[in-house]
């Protein structure tokens, strides 16, 4: 290990201006001078002029490091040394893929930006640990990125640095002209083998002079696999939200730094149906701009009033309502998809929207506000996050949000999705929202309901030993948006292809013979669906006995089978299904065994199967009714208990004898 | 069809947009940069630190209104018929036009002209335009992007609105140098027509000499004119192939000198769109396509492609030493192509870098590869040809196309084929394959996508075929132990082992999860057979040893497993219904071929021991199932003294492809493979 000391630091990348030219090529360096017909460039100490005429456009970089920068001491090479040495995370890295010896993250301040150093050492302890020697770092468009250093030591100590070409720059985005991009950068290190370390530096500048593009992050205290020390610094000056990390985390000043600290930290155990460690680790969140939602709320409508001026209403006359004035905008203005977190929240011109017939979801959103507006209504503007991330209400930053409801009266009406049905929201939203016009976070659900509900009524004939199914299905809310696509995307053919690999997955190896869509109005929350289908041996005859399959969803155990939990159960979305299946028994036999009814409701799930017998017919009803997003893990072992009895539905016969 | 830049009628409305970092814009038709300072308008002083980006708008081009009401009618007739033969289509493509040239000096060009009529509002992700070139190699131009509305307007695609971007890489492959060109064609509405044409100038192709044009004719949407044009120098031959076309179609192209060239030319109208179904063949495996090649031999490409490789084929003292020191104390070849082989697999990552021609078909050099501790899949075949080779065994580093992405090569029409890149070793006169790209596959296994395709060997001048491997030689094996107590709980004992690559993905799954989550990982999976399972123990052995076989050991207690009903007890084989359940017959029939990636075996093993006071009502008969695609036996029998059910089956699939007029047949005999699963053993009480 004395070889580290020879290590060298050097910054690979410095931050530079990029000029674009038509012929695609593109020329880095220091632009030095911008003259009426060329642009002077300084590319590693020579000069450059290139025409106008040749060029696209130019980026600047915003920061360019220099000795004035604001630090503070990082970990030197030989406490590095010693923490490698000492062994002392090797209580927490028994039976791992890596282990991270160090984490230490800084934000701070520096003249108008926001800087963010990571710095990772990581030893790899398994040969599929060392995959894990290659990183993606992902920024906004005007923020800058650079490598401080990349190096990994060897297990013999000799040390292997970056090579340039293993650092490629991204800009991933092919989104229309003028919206906000993101950045990235990927790096990859060599020399990762087992017990090599690997230590990294980077840093990225992110301008905070944009109050609805802030700077936002969160720094989570857990991790899927074992951190020995974890350091994060954050200068007094910005906003910072904690949540969570009593008692866990260590907290002091150091200066004008507020630093947290933990250690030992073990790794979590990937669970199925994991929550988002958003729902259950301690977090740190840090952010510029604003600290109240209301004031968030005023420069938001700002910018948004500023771009719904709408000139071309008289384009619209036709449109008698609302309803109509929506599923238009919603299926002809082309969504060119991408989240807003990445292309930014505030609409772009609506005239340019409408002419354009494209834009983002806010984009919509706003071209139907701005027509509302003009009609005269006083239309709201809900912004919604989605469920999959835990909703922080202490921090008002745009970027918690994923998408923008505008409800008016008490319709509500949601762009996401081109086949949505108006007076519907997506039902993966989460139930608090800002309210843009009154600056107040509100609960969304207590004025308009989630729709996610499947109901099948079923009937069941014999013919030899198949089962034949009449299965009229009514949907309601996403399940019915979800069809309806493929309705409007798929040849008849193909939708076919599509039904009949449902039917063979929700009706375990059934065939569909016909289908027909009763209704298919977008505009409706709702799709009633005909489907004729068959199930080859669907019983099997042993001796005198008939057993017939039990026809109804199967529970999934998989996820529950592990006794302790230690993160959150994610159920997601809130949903109902409905089954009632009436089966129409052949001549000549009789019921021998049928199982008994079983059912369970908890603040939870509802589940529940019953079953009669009448003349020829048996009657199956079942349902399942999911309530909450998340089972937390003290309530695992009760639903766990309740859920496994309920499963063994699954497991049960129906026989029948032969009179 | 005219270039772009003549149909369109320029109009100047700004020179400069200046960006901010605080997300303000300018317009400005004036401005200068001194130092540190922009000057806009001659009247705005700024700072440089503010200022994101600037865009140069040399000519500002609003959308653009000319009489277009013909064109559009022409084009709308053209897709009349198939909108009325096809009324759900998207869209229609009314035309589908390529064309390659080979220019005298080796450089090509390809264009690409596309017509479409969009009937429904998904087509309109069409408006959406992403083209990528490599910068070093080609260059694009976009000649036409524009809309055609039903009265008339054309509207232009805004040059400034056009933007070159890195390419996107995703998981472990790096682009180092590609771009790509995205525009969005504005104001585009159902019922429009969208034009499209661009071209592509191949100034730096990898091998100048070789010429290989290639042209699907068949799309997912209707297409009512499909044609492709080649046009070669007069000096120059052109050998060329069709393939799947329908037999109704015309076999030969059009073929005429005009200048200096020879032109050739396929067209054909009212194509209609492919239904694309699950596991299908590669699409230029079943649509009608072109290949051709100016290549008469294939001599060329093996000389250029050899080149490459033996330049960094060279087995330098460092190599030689680590070779030496991998294959000490082993004797036989198979032995230490085992070593090497487990070697590389453990110590050189795969992370593939496509900077240059240098990582794209040629690879870097061994020294280098081992020095990384990473490369792609050519760089990992050249460096353990380079170590076998240190240690005297012949192998060579082979290009295929993986089954499940890259179409059959056609071994008639030479080209530079492939997507991956594996090794032919020679073991005692013997050549087999291997491929180090992967992590866990245990000699002499190998990736199951390899399978069943072509091997260009460069070095040697060979192609072969490798062949799908005989299933009895990659079991999956399932050996249990049931014991059924008297309370009617069951209890397992189970060995699962593994013959073939089917390990490597068990093995790899394994490595992955955490040593703390293997328990709860063991708990899951008996409790998706039954929910009332208990784990008893499970242990995995030599997860980490590639060298040995992986074994996993589990041990666990069903209760209340046998259901008692009146006077019958029922008892179900678990687990292996799960394993024999054959999804991908969903279809009631296929027009495409259903395509696996390899043969598949597996066999289980059940000894089942009654408790004393139960006794066998009946078992379900043996069943014997032969076809030329796959075969199924099991049996069960009954050893009354000893008190113990035996079951044994075993499923193989000899072949990769089920054609689509044998998927009904085939259907039905998995369908019987399905429902035998599902019979149960009947107890009874026994008699005193």
């Amino acid at each position: 290990m004395k070889k580290l000391i020879l290590l060298f630091i050097v910054s690979i990348l410095y931050a530079e201006d990029i000029v674009y030219l038509k012929n695609g090529e593109e020329i880095r360096g220091k632009v030095i001078s911008i003259e009426k017909f060329r642009v002077k460039v300084e590319i590693k100490g020579k000069k450059r002029a290139i025409k106008i005429s040749d060029i696209t456009s130019i980026t600047f970089d915003k920061i360019r490091p220099g000795s004035s920068w604001n630090t503070i001491k990082d970990i030197d090479d030989t406490t590095l040394i010693n923490a490698i040495k000492d062994n002392s995370y090797r209580t927490i890295s028994s039976g791992m893929n890596y282990v991270d010896i160090y984490r230490i993250d800084r934000v701070y301040t520096h003249k108008d930006s926001i800087i963010l150093e990571k710095r990772v050492i990581r030893r790899f302890l398994t040969p599929t640990g060392t995959n894990m020697s290659t990183f993606l770092f992902d920024y906004p468009e005007e923020a800058s990125f650079e490598v401080i250093f990349a190096r990994t030591v060897l297990p013999d100590g000799h040390v292997v640095s970056i090579k340039p070409d293993a650092i490629e720059r991204i800009s991933a985005s092919s989104f229309p002209p003028g919206y906000p991009l993101w950045k990235g950068q990927k790096v990859a290190l060599p020399g990762a083998v087992v017990n090599a370390v690997m230590d990294f530096k980077i840093r990225i500048a992110y301008a905070k002079t944009n109050s609805l593009r802030p700077f936002y992050r969160r720094f989570l205290f857990s991790d899927f696999m074992p951190i020995a020390h974890y350091i994060l610094f954050v200068e007094d000056k910005l906003n910072v939200f904690e949540h969570g990390i009593e008692n866990v985390v260590e907290r002091k000043t150091i200066k004008n730094y507020i630093m947290f600290k933990r250690d030992k930290i073990r790794a979590i155990p990937y669970e199925s149906m994991a929550s988002s460690a958003s729902y259950f680790s301690p977090i740190v969140y840090v952010y510029s701009s604003f600290k109240r939602w209301k004031d968030l709320a005023a420069e938001y409508i700002k910018a948004w009033e500023e771009n719904t001026d709408f000139r071309y209403v008289n384009d619209f006359k036709g449109f008698k309502n609302i309803d109509s004035l929506f599923l238009f905008i919603n299926r002809t203005v082309n969504d060119f998809g991408g989240s807003p977190q990445k292309y930014g929240y505030v609409p772009h011109n609506v005239n340019e929207v409408y002419k354009n017939s494209y834009g983002s979801v806010f984009d919509k959103a706003a071209l139907f506000y701005s027509l509302l507006k003009k009609r005269g209504f006083l239309p709201q503007i809900y912004l919604v996050s989605y469920i999959d991330e835990r909703f922080e209400e202490q921090v008002p930053v745009l970027k918690q949000f994923d998408n923008v409801l505008i409800a008016v009266k008490d319709r509500i009406y949601d762009f996401s999705n081109r086949y949505n049905p108006y007076n519907y929201y997506s039902s993966k939203t989460d139930r608090l929202a800002l309210n843009v016009l009154s600056g107040d976070i509100v609960d969304i659900t207590e004025n308009f309901s989630v729709k996610n509900k499947r109901v099948q009524t079923l009937d069941a004939y014999f013919r030899e030993d198949t089962l034949f199914y009449v299965d009229r299905t009514v949907l309601f809310g996403a399940p019915s948006v979800e069809i309806k696509a493929l309705l409007n995307t798929e040849t008849e053919e193909s939708f076919r292809k599509y039904i009949e690999s449902f039917v063979s997955s929700e009706y375990k190896g059934s065939y569909l013979d016909s289908f027909t869509i009763v209704s298919k109005d977008v505009g409706i929350d709702s799709l009633v669906l005909d489907l004729y289908y068959h199930k080859p041996f669907s019983f099997v005859k042993v001796d005198r006995y008939i057993f017939l399959d039990m026809p109804i969803p199967e529970v999934n155990t998989y996820i529950f089978g592990s006794e302790k939990r230690y993160t959150p159960v994610f159920f997601g979305e809130e949903y109902l299904v409905e089954r009632n299946i009436r089966i129409l028994l052949p001549k000549g036999v009789k019921v021998y065994y049928k199982p008994q009814n079983i059912a369970f409701d908890n603040k939870y799930a509802e589940y529940s199967f019953q079953i009669g017998e009448k003349a020829n017919l048996l009657n199956l009803d079942y349902r399942e009714k999911g309530k909450k997003k998340l089972l937390p893990q003290k309530d695992y072992t009760a639903y766990r208990d309740q859920l496994l009895r309920f499963a063994s539905i699954n497991y049960e016969h129906i026989i029948l004898k032969k009179k | 069809m005219k270039r772009f830049l003549l149909t369109i009628l320029p109009v100047m409305v700004f020179a400069y947009k200046i960006e901010f970092f605080n997300g303000k814009e300018l317009s400005s038709d004036k401005l200068f940069l001194k130092g540190e300072e922009f000057v806009i308008d001659e009247t705005t002083h700024v700072n440089r630190a503010y200022i994101n980006r600037i865009v140069f708008s040399n000519a500002k081009l609003n959308a653009n209104i000319k009489s277009g009401k013909s064109l559009y009618e022409q084009y709308d007739r053209e897709a009349e018929s198939l909108k009325k033969q096809y009324p759900d289509a998207t869209e229609i493509i009314i035309r589908d036009v390529g064309e390659s040239v080979y220019l005298k000096d080796g450089t090509r060009l390809w264009t690409y002209h596309s017509v479409k009529k969009l009937l429904k509002e998904d087509a309109l992700d069409d408006a959406h335009v992403s083209l990528g070139f490599s910068e070093e190699r080609s260059k694009l131009s976009i000649d036409m992007a524009r809309v055609l509305k039903p009265d008339g307007r054309i509207i232009n695609v805004n040059p400034n609105d056009i933007k070159i971007k890195a390419k996107y890489s995703k998981g472990l492959v790096y682009f180092g140098k590609g771009k790509i060109i995205t525009f969005t064609i504005p104001s585009v509405e159902v019922g429009d027509i969208i034009e499209l044409k661009y071209t592509y100038h191949t100034f730096n192709p990898w091998a100048k000499k070789v010429f290989t044009p290639s042209f699907g004719f068949q799309s997912y949407e209707p297409v009512a004119l499909s044609r492709f044009v080649v046009r070669i120098p007069l000096s120059e031959t052109l050998i060329y192939k069709i393939k799947n076309f329908p037999p109704t179609w015309k076999r030969e192209p059009e073929i005429y000198k005009k200048a200096k060239n020879k032109v050739y030319i396929w067209e054909y109208k009212n194509i209609p769109p492919m239904i694309q179904e699950d596991n299908m063949p590669p699409y230029y495996d079943v649509a009608p396509n072109v290949v051709a090649s100016n290549q008469t031999s294939w001599d060329y490409i093996f000389n250029w492609y050899a080149a490459f490789q033996k330049a960094r084929i060279v087995v330098t003292p460092e190599i030689q030493h680590i070779a030496d020191s991998l294959v000490a104390n082993t004797t036989s070849d198979s032995g230490k192509v085992a070593k090497i082989y487990h070697w590389i697999q453990k110590k050189i990552r795969y992370i593939s870098i496509k900077g240059s021609a240098a990582s794209g078909v040629s690879g870097h050099k061994a020294i280098e590869t081992l020095h990384n501790g990473y490369g792609d899949c050519t760089d990992k075949s050249i460096l353990f040809t380079t170590l076998l080779n240190a240690v005297g065994i012949e192998a060579y580093p082979v290009y295929i196309g993986t089954n499940s992405e890259y179409p059959q090569l056609d071994t008639e029409i030479p080209d530079f084929y492939g997507n991956h890149a594996i090794t032919k070793v020679y073991i005692l006169g013997k050549g087999i394959y291997l491929d180090p790209t992967s992590d866990n596959s245990r000699f002499p296994s190998f990736r199951e996508d390899d399978k069943g395709v072509y091997a260009i060997n460069a070095i040697k001048k060979e192609i072969e075929f490798i062949p799908v491997p005989d299933p009895k030689t990659i079991l999956r094996h399932y050996h249990y132990n049931i014991e059924i107590m008297p309370n009617l709980d069951v209890k397992f004992r189970s060995l699962s082992y593994y013959s073939g690559e089917y390990e490597a993905h068990i093995r790899s799954y394994w490595q992955w999860r955490k040593k703390n989550e293997w328990e709860a990982t063991f708990q899951s999976m008996i409790h998706s057979n039954w929910p009332y399972a208990r784990l008893i123990s499970y242990k995995i052995d030599n997860l980490d040893v590639l060298e040995k076989p992986l074994r996993l050991h589990t041990e666990y207690i069903y209760s209340k497993y046998i259901k008692k009903i009146k006077d019958i007890f029922i008892f179900k084989l678990p687990e292996k219904g799960n394993r024999l359940s054959f999804r991908e017959v969903y279809l009631n029939k296929r027009t495409y071929p259903l395509t696996y990636y390899s043969s598949a075996g597996i066999e289980h093993f059940m000894r089942i021991k009654l408790p004393s006071d139960l006794s066998v009502e009946s078992l379900p008969d043996s069943i014997n199932i032969k076809t030329p695609y796959v075969s199924y036996y099991a049996i069960f029998t009954y050893d009354k003294i000893n008190r113990e059910i035996i079951y044994v089956d075993t499923f193989l699939r000899y072949k990769r492809i089920v054609p689509s007029q044998d998927y009904i047949e085939y259907k039905s005999t998995v369908e019987r493979i399905v429902h035998y699963q599902k019979l149960p053993v009947i107890l009874k009480k026994r008699s005193r």
